[in-house]
Protein backbone atom coordinates (compact mmCIF):
# COMPACT_ATOMS: atom_id res chain seq x y z
CA UNK A 1 0.00 0.00 0.00
CA UNK A 2 1.11 3.39 -1.04
CA UNK A 3 2.48 5.82 1.87
CA UNK A 4 -0.03 8.54 2.59
CA UNK A 5 0.07 11.81 4.18
CA UNK A 6 -2.03 10.87 6.63
CA UNK A 7 0.60 7.90 7.39
CA UNK A 8 3.34 10.45 7.43
CA UNK A 9 1.91 12.64 9.67
CA UNK A 10 1.72 9.93 12.05
CA UNK A 11 5.39 9.06 12.18
CA UNK A 12 7.55 9.99 15.94
CA UNK A 13 11.48 9.19 16.59
CA UNK A 14 10.03 8.29 19.78
CA UNK A 15 9.64 4.35 19.29
CA UNK A 16 12.78 4.16 17.36
CA UNK A 17 14.99 6.46 20.12
CA UNK A 18 13.26 3.29 22.58
CA UNK A 19 14.23 1.36 20.03
CA UNK A 20 17.73 2.40 19.91
CA UNK A 21 18.49 2.47 23.53
CA UNK A 22 17.50 -1.43 23.83
CA UNK A 23 19.15 -1.96 21.27
CA UNK A 24 22.17 -1.00 23.02
CA UNK A 25 21.64 -2.45 26.16
CA UNK A 26 20.95 -5.73 24.36
CA UNK A 27 24.62 -5.29 22.20
CA UNK A 28 26.46 -4.62 25.46
CA UNK A 29 25.31 -7.67 27.25
CA UNK A 30 25.72 -9.61 24.16
CA UNK A 31 29.12 -8.48 23.53
CA UNK A 32 30.40 -9.11 27.26
CA UNK A 33 29.17 -12.80 26.81
CA UNK A 34 31.00 -12.90 23.63
CA UNK A 35 34.27 -11.88 25.46
CA UNK A 36 33.55 -14.19 28.04
CA UNK A 37 32.89 -17.17 25.70
CA UNK A 38 35.85 -16.23 23.41
CA UNK A 39 38.27 -15.98 26.30
CA UNK A 40 37.25 -19.59 28.74
CA UNK A 41 38.54 -21.84 26.60
CA UNK A 42 38.89 -25.24 27.59
CA UNK A 43 41.82 -27.22 29.74
CA UNK A 44 45.31 -25.82 28.43
CA UNK A 45 46.60 -29.54 28.74
CA UNK A 46 43.49 -31.24 27.74
CA UNK A 47 44.88 -32.65 24.50
CA UNK A 48 42.83 -35.26 21.91
CA UNK A 49 40.58 -35.47 19.59
CA UNK A 50 37.65 -34.99 22.14
CA UNK A 51 39.66 -32.02 23.21
CA UNK A 52 40.23 -30.65 19.48
CA UNK A 53 36.63 -31.47 18.82
CA UNK A 54 35.90 -29.08 21.78
CA UNK A 55 37.85 -26.04 20.81
CA UNK A 56 36.52 -26.47 17.27
CA UNK A 57 33.29 -26.63 18.61
CA UNK A 58 33.57 -23.21 21.10
CA UNK A 59 35.09 -21.73 18.30
CA UNK A 60 32.24 -22.25 15.92
CA UNK A 61 29.79 -21.06 19.00
CA UNK A 62 31.96 -18.04 20.14
CA UNK A 63 32.50 -16.75 16.82
CA UNK A 64 28.53 -17.51 15.44
CA UNK A 65 27.55 -15.04 19.08
CA UNK A 66 30.08 -11.98 17.54
CA UNK A 67 28.22 -12.56 14.09
CA UNK A 68 25.08 -11.74 16.22
CA UNK A 69 26.14 -8.95 18.05
CA UNK A 70 27.27 -7.42 14.55
CA UNK A 71 24.00 -7.65 13.46
CA UNK A 72 22.04 -6.04 16.52
CA UNK A 73 24.91 -3.72 16.57
CA UNK A 74 23.96 -2.40 12.83
CA UNK A 75 20.04 -2.13 14.11
CA UNK A 76 21.34 -0.42 16.50
CA UNK A 77 22.97 2.37 14.20
CA UNK A 78 19.65 1.67 11.90
CA UNK A 79 17.27 2.47 14.67
CA UNK A 80 19.61 6.04 15.78
CA UNK A 81 19.68 6.98 12.02
CA UNK A 82 16.00 6.61 11.22
CA UNK A 83 15.17 8.06 14.47
CA UNK A 84 17.10 11.29 13.46
CA UNK A 85 15.83 10.81 10.12
CA UNK A 86 12.09 10.82 11.27
CA UNK A 87 12.54 13.86 13.50
CA UNK A 88 13.52 15.79 10.52
CA UNK A 89 10.32 14.55 8.72
CA UNK A 90 8.21 15.70 11.78
CA UNK A 91 9.49 18.83 11.41
CA UNK A 92 8.98 19.19 7.62
CA UNK A 93 5.31 17.91 8.17
CA UNK A 94 5.02 20.53 10.98
CA UNK A 95 6.10 23.37 8.85
CA UNK A 96 4.03 22.16 5.72
CA UNK A 97 0.83 22.18 7.81
CA UNK A 98 1.71 25.57 9.21
CA UNK A 99 2.58 27.11 5.53
CA UNK A 100 -0.90 25.80 5.04
CA UNK A 101 -2.89 27.03 7.88
CA UNK A 102 -1.36 30.26 7.41
CA UNK A 103 -2.37 30.89 3.78
CA UNK A 104 -5.90 29.40 4.65
CA UNK A 105 -5.02 25.94 3.00
CA UNK A 106 -5.30 22.58 4.37
CA UNK A 107 -3.72 19.34 3.70
CA UNK A 108 -5.98 16.01 3.19
CA UNK A 109 -4.90 12.78 4.45
CA UNK A 110 -4.37 11.36 0.99
CA UNK A 111 -2.05 14.95 0.48
CA UNK A 112 -4.35 16.90 -1.84
CA UNK A 113 -4.11 20.67 -0.56
CA UNK A 114 -7.30 22.43 -0.19
CA UNK A 115 -8.08 26.19 -0.59
CA UNK A 116 -9.99 27.72 2.29
CA UNK A 117 -10.52 31.30 1.37
CA UNK A 118 -14.21 31.53 1.08
CA UNK A 119 -15.74 31.54 -1.83
CA UNK A 120 -16.99 35.15 -3.61
CA UNK A 121 -18.98 35.67 -6.98
CA UNK A 122 -18.75 39.39 -7.99
CA UNK A 123 -21.74 40.24 -9.96
CA UNK A 124 -19.81 40.65 -12.95
CA UNK A 125 -18.50 36.94 -13.21
CA UNK A 126 -19.71 35.45 -15.93
CA UNK A 127 -20.72 31.93 -15.35
CA UNK A 128 -16.98 30.75 -16.87
CA UNK A 129 -15.44 32.74 -13.93
CA UNK A 130 -17.37 30.80 -11.70
CA UNK A 131 -16.31 27.44 -13.07
CA UNK A 132 -12.43 28.80 -13.51
CA UNK A 133 -12.32 28.87 -9.56
CA UNK B 1 47.54 -40.01 39.08
CA UNK B 2 44.88 -37.97 39.71
CA UNK B 3 42.91 -36.17 37.03
CA UNK B 4 40.14 -34.51 39.20
CA UNK B 5 41.64 -30.81 38.52
CA UNK B 6 41.41 -31.23 34.79
CA UNK B 7 38.06 -32.62 35.22
CA UNK B 8 36.78 -29.66 37.07
CA UNK B 9 37.85 -27.43 34.54
CA UNK B 10 35.95 -29.42 32.16
CA UNK B 11 32.81 -29.11 34.49
CA UNK B 12 33.60 -25.21 35.24
CA UNK B 13 33.60 -24.33 30.74
CA UNK B 14 30.89 -26.44 30.35
CA UNK B 15 28.72 -24.18 32.98
CA UNK B 16 29.96 -21.41 31.82
CA UNK B 17 28.78 -21.67 28.69
CA UNK B 18 25.57 -22.96 29.89
CA UNK B 19 25.09 -20.35 32.13
CA UNK B 20 26.29 -17.75 28.64
CA UNK B 21 23.47 -19.75 26.65
CA UNK B 22 20.91 -19.07 29.41
CA UNK B 23 21.85 -15.38 29.29
CA UNK B 24 21.91 -15.14 25.72
CA UNK B 25 18.06 -16.56 25.98
CA UNK B 26 16.89 -13.73 27.99
CA UNK B 27 18.40 -10.78 25.74
CA UNK B 28 15.64 -10.18 23.49
CA UNK B 29 17.11 -7.40 20.74
CA UNK B 30 13.84 -8.86 18.15
CA UNK B 31 11.26 -7.39 20.66
CA UNK B 32 13.50 -3.97 21.34
CA UNK B 33 13.13 -3.85 17.00
CA UNK B 34 10.01 -4.88 16.30
CA UNK B 35 8.90 -1.74 19.30
CA UNK B 36 10.35 0.89 16.01
CA UNK B 37 7.47 -0.50 13.97
CA UNK B 38 4.93 1.88 15.70
CA UNK B 39 7.65 5.05 14.69
CA UNK B 40 6.61 4.73 11.42
CA UNK B 41 3.38 3.94 9.82
CA UNK B 42 3.03 3.20 6.16
CA UNK B 43 6.26 2.64 5.87
CA UNK B 44 7.77 -0.28 4.07
CA UNK B 45 10.69 -0.60 6.48
CA UNK B 46 7.75 -2.55 8.40
CA UNK B 47 8.13 -5.17 7.05
CA UNK B 48 12.16 -5.44 7.00
CA UNK B 49 12.08 -4.86 10.48
CA UNK B 50 9.38 -7.87 10.61
CA UNK B 51 11.74 -9.86 8.68
CA UNK B 52 14.60 -8.91 10.67
CA UNK B 53 12.96 -10.04 14.28
CA UNK B 54 11.99 -13.34 12.45
CA UNK B 55 15.63 -14.41 11.64
CA UNK B 56 16.89 -13.18 15.05
CA UNK B 57 14.31 -15.63 16.88
CA UNK B 58 15.64 -18.39 14.48
CA UNK B 59 19.45 -17.33 15.17
CA UNK B 60 19.69 -16.98 18.33
CA UNK B 61 17.56 -19.73 19.27
CA UNK B 62 19.71 -21.99 16.77
CA UNK B 63 22.85 -20.33 18.91
CA UNK B 64 21.26 -21.30 22.76
CA UNK B 65 20.95 -24.89 20.86
CA UNK B 66 24.59 -24.80 19.54
CA UNK B 67 25.76 -23.38 23.07
CA UNK B 68 24.09 -26.15 25.09
CA UNK B 69 25.46 -28.45 22.73
CA UNK B 70 29.09 -27.54 23.65
CA UNK B 71 28.48 -27.55 27.40
CA UNK B 72 27.43 -31.01 27.20
CA UNK B 73 30.34 -32.30 25.22
CA UNK B 74 32.58 -31.17 27.85
CA UNK B 75 30.24 -32.82 30.57
CA UNK B 76 29.89 -35.84 28.37
CA UNK B 77 33.60 -35.71 28.10
CA UNK B 78 34.50 -34.91 32.34
CA UNK B 79 32.04 -37.53 33.07
CA UNK B 80 34.03 -40.38 30.52
CA UNK B 81 37.21 -39.30 32.12
CA UNK B 82 35.68 -39.67 36.08
CA UNK B 83 34.99 -43.46 34.85
CA UNK B 84 38.13 -44.19 32.59
CA UNK B 85 40.98 -42.96 34.67
CA UNK B 86 42.93 -44.56 31.10
CA UNK B 87 41.36 -42.25 29.24
CA UNK B 88 41.58 -39.11 31.29
CA UNK B 89 45.53 -40.35 31.65
CA UNK B 90 45.71 -40.25 27.96
CA UNK B 91 43.90 -36.90 27.44
CA UNK B 92 45.56 -34.54 29.97
CA UNK B 93 49.40 -35.76 29.37
CA UNK B 94 51.71 -33.02 29.38
CA UNK B 95 52.00 -31.54 26.08
CA UNK B 96 54.75 -32.33 23.81
CA UNK B 97 58.01 -30.83 24.78
CA UNK B 98 57.63 -31.02 28.67
CA UNK B 99 56.93 -28.78 31.57
CA UNK B 100 60.55 -27.61 31.15
CA UNK B 101 60.69 -25.91 27.95
CA UNK B 102 61.70 -22.58 27.91
CA UNK B 103 59.86 -19.81 24.88
CA UNK B 104 63.27 -18.68 23.01
CA UNK B 105 64.44 -15.48 24.09
CA UNK B 106 63.57 -12.45 22.20
CA UNK B 107 66.81 -11.05 20.99
CA UNK B 108 66.51 -7.07 21.06
CA UNK B 109 68.91 -5.18 18.80
CA UNK B 110 68.87 -1.06 18.10
CA UNK B 111 67.47 -0.18 14.86
CA UNK B 112 69.53 0.04 12.28
CA UNK B 113 71.69 -3.29 13.68
CA UNK B 114 71.20 -5.96 11.12
CA UNK B 115 71.52 -9.69 12.61
CA UNK B 116 74.45 -11.05 10.56
CA UNK B 117 75.54 -7.64 8.78
CA UNK B 118 76.25 -5.50 11.84
CA UNK B 119 74.98 -2.26 11.78
CA UNK B 120 73.56 -0.57 8.39
CA UNK B 121 74.30 2.47 6.62
CA UNK B 122 77.67 4.84 7.36
CA UNK B 123 79.58 4.14 10.70
CA UNK B 124 78.43 6.72 13.32
CA UNK B 125 81.01 9.17 14.28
Amino acid sequence: MALTWKDITGWTPGPLDTAEANLRTARSTLTELADELATMGTPSNWTGSAATAANGKLKTVSQDLKDLVAEVSAAFKACGDAGDGVRGVEQAVDAAVQFASTHQFTITDDGKVLDLTPQVCSIDDTPADIAAR
Amino acid sequence: MSHEVEITDLRDSAKAARDAAADVEKVKPGEALSGAKSAIPGSTSRATIDHVVSDWGTEFTAWVKAARGYATTLETNATQYENDDAAAKAAFAPAPGGSGAQPKPVVRRPPGVHPKYGRLGPTPK
